[in-house]
């Protein structure tokens, strides 16, 4: 979380993805660099890498070619396993549909990450319950998240990505499933971790959300054609 | 979620009726053998009978006194030799002439009294040791002191057997001879033709313990030898090996079990299909969740760990339902088909083993497949 160190560092990073008969290009060359502590928005249109981009990012995938080190480990050529590591210790992922599982409690999923660490069963709660505070629901904790609301869903949902402390929040489309107070309220949450010194990196069509970061790019057909530094 | 169970439930029926299958199949044969080893233990695990299959006749001759003093020397297998004449009298009752050696190869033990003697048969001596059950001529049973008639002749009670556990046992009904109502006399006092040499008393049978159980085939052997070397010709006789006997008896049992083990067999193979096919179709429910587990940091190991014993906890499942009712079916045929039965630590762990292995199997695949789903891919699909 220092600042003007690289978190992440991408250079020529690329995807295409095989289909039968057809190649997608779906990321060209991409380079960038995030610092610590750094409030990152990214939009394009539909279709133009966004998504792939993140998951890249969030060593859900791995390029094509090209090279991408988070926290200074070498994230584009690990092997199954090793990806696993860093998205339970260095990433917190937000997706747009919220991904919870429905047959687990709130405080369930919050913890579900620190399961697969191997963190003793009691201490994993308390992390998770510390977490669900953070996001202002820790009195839903013993609920199923059919029970609660589009805004909660996602906040759960953000408490599970911070529960473990990780150097890179990742979100796609954060806002996207909610109507624009609640985005509001999310927004505001990000804001809230990025001025405690999280690293942030949101895909968004949401105007309110590029303004307020520290830097906005913008993606189109695969390739970065804009980074611009808000005042 | 409800559903679920009622369809876990089904994919599982398959293994509860292979697994009662194993259970049941191994209760026979363990029962079976269990009644091999009981009845064999009342006869004594190491002996064998010499039966006499005639009488003297222009042809044949008949097993003799002689032979029985012949083979107690010839082998240090033989541990001991009871030559027997069986006199059967009416009211069930029976007279065998005997030799002290008669009562310990039997495993007959006194009740109150003495056992015949050597020096009985030396001198002809007209006692005997009769059974519980022995009643003199006016009714009651005799005791010691008592004279009971054999044959017109008058014998005095020396010796009272203890009570035997009576038994119908189909195989070994003639050698497994009720003693409650014996009288045995010795060998030297039975009625015969004046002009006969003792070592000519035509014997029923002759009873030979050898000293250790696994030396019975090799001592049969011997026996059959030593019998045909004589000055005399070959008496006609059948070995019998009792244990021997009751192997071949248990046919019956051993073709059950192969043939349930074939049901068994069967019920666990489509069973575990079963399970599979429901692990199967587990995964392609939770594929969702499964892109989540991974996304947040679950290993490929981790996930196929999740479905494995899943898998296996069905089966587990599964094979509780099989013993318990194994267990009702082993009643049922000890209750109806007469047959002994027992359920043994070893089949409730071999039940056990078989289900979970079946689990381990059926949910190999489906695990494999569920950790090798792309995270996001995943994630994607509802
Ligand atoms: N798994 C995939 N297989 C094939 N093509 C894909 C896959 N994922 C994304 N694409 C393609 O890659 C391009 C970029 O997609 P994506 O990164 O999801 O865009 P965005 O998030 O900006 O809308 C699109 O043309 C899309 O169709
Ligand atoms: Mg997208």
């Amino acid at each position: 979380m220092e600042s003007n160190t690289n978190i992440v560092d991408v250079r020529g990073l690329r995807k295409v993805y095989r289909e039968t008969e057809t190649h997608v290009v779906a990321l060209d060359n991409v380079s960038l660099t995030v610092h610590g502590g750094e409030f990152v928005a990214i939009v394009g249109a539909s279709g133009s890498g966004k998504s792939t981009l993140l998951h890249l990012l969030g060593a859900l995938d791995t390029p094509t070619s090209g090279v991408y080190e988070l926290n200074g480990k070498n994230v584009a050529t690990m092997n199954d396993d090793d990806l696993s590591v860093v998205r339970r210790t260095d990433i917190g992922f937000v997706f747009q549909v919220f991904n919870l599982i429905g047959q687990l409690t709130v405080l369930d999923n919050v913890s579900l990450p620190l399961r697969y660490t191997g963190i003793k069963d009691c201490d994993a709660e308390v992390r998770a319950l510390e977490s669900l505070t953070r996001v202002g629901l820790s009195h839903r904790a013993t609920h199923l998240p059919s029970q609660l609301s589009g805004g909660e869903k996602q906040r759960v949902a953000i408490a599970r990505a911070l529960v473990i402390e990780p150097a890179l929040v990742l979100a796609d489309e954060p806002t996207g499933n909610l109507d624009s107070q609640t985005g509001c309220a999310i927004l505001e949450l990000f804001e809230t971790l990025h001025r405690d010194g999280h690293t942030i990196v949101v895909v968004t069509h949401d105007e309110n959300v590029a303004k307020r970061a520290d830097r906005v790019i913008t993606i189109s057909d695969g390739n970065i054609v804009r980074s611009e530094v808000n005042a | 979620m409800c559903a679920n169970r009622v369809r876990s439930g089904l994919s599982v029926l398959g293994i509860v009726f292979g697994v009662a299958a194993v259970v049941a199949m191994l209760a026979v044969v363990e029962g079976a053998r269990n009644d091999v080893l009981e009845r064999l233990s009342r006869l004594g695990t190491n002996v064998l009978f010499v039966h006499s299959k005639t009488e003297n006749s222009g042809v044949e001759r008949g097993l003799q006194y002689g032979d029985a003093h012949r083979l107690a020397h010839i082998s240090s297998l033989i541990d001991m030799v009871a030559p027997a004449v069986v006199v059967d009298l009416r009211k069930h009752e029976s007279v065998i002439g005997v030799t002290p050696s008669y009562m310990s190869v039997r495993q007959l033990f006194l009740q109150s009294g003495r056992a015949l003697t050597d020096v009985d048969l030396k001198n002809r001596a007209r006692v005997c040791v009769v059974g519980r059950e022995i009643v003199g001529s006016d009714g009651s049973t005799v005791g010691l002191g008592d004279v009971v008639h054999v044959n017109s002749q008058m014998y005095q009670v020396v010796g009272i057997i203890a009570s035997e556990k009576s038994s119908k046992d189909r195989s070994l009904g003639s050698l497994l001879r009720n003693h409650n109502n014996a009288i045995l006399i010795p060998m030297t006092t039975l009625p015969k033709s004046s002009n006969v040499v003792d070592d000519a008393i035509l014997l029923t049978e002759i009873t030979i313990r050898t000293s250790d159980a696994k030396d019975l085939v090799a001592t049969s052997e011997v026996v059959e030898r030593a019998l045909s070397q004589g000055q005399l010709s070959k008496p006609s006789v059948e070995i019998i090996i009792p244990r021997q006997l009751l192997r071949e008896e248990q046919h019956a049992q051993r073709v059950f079990a192969s043939v349930v083990g074939c049901v068994a067999f069967i019920g666990v193979l489509v069973g575990g299909i079963g399970v599979m096919n429901i692990m199967l179709a587990n995964v392609a429910e939770r594929c969702k969740e499964i892109g989540i587990r991974r996304a947040v940091g679950a290993t490929k190991k981790q996930i196929a760990m999740l479905f494995l014993i899943e898998s296996i906890l069905l089966t587990l499942f599964g094979g509780v339902g099989g013993l318990i009712l194994g267990a009702i079916a082993s009643h049922g045929i000890a209750r109806f088909g007469g047959w002994s039965v027992s359920i043994s630590i070893w089949s409730i762990l071999l039940a056990f083993g078989t289900a979970g292995i079946v689990g381990l199997l059926a949910g190999w695949y489906p695990a494999k497949r569920a950790a090798n789903l792309d995270p996001v891919d995943a994630m994607r699909r509802e």
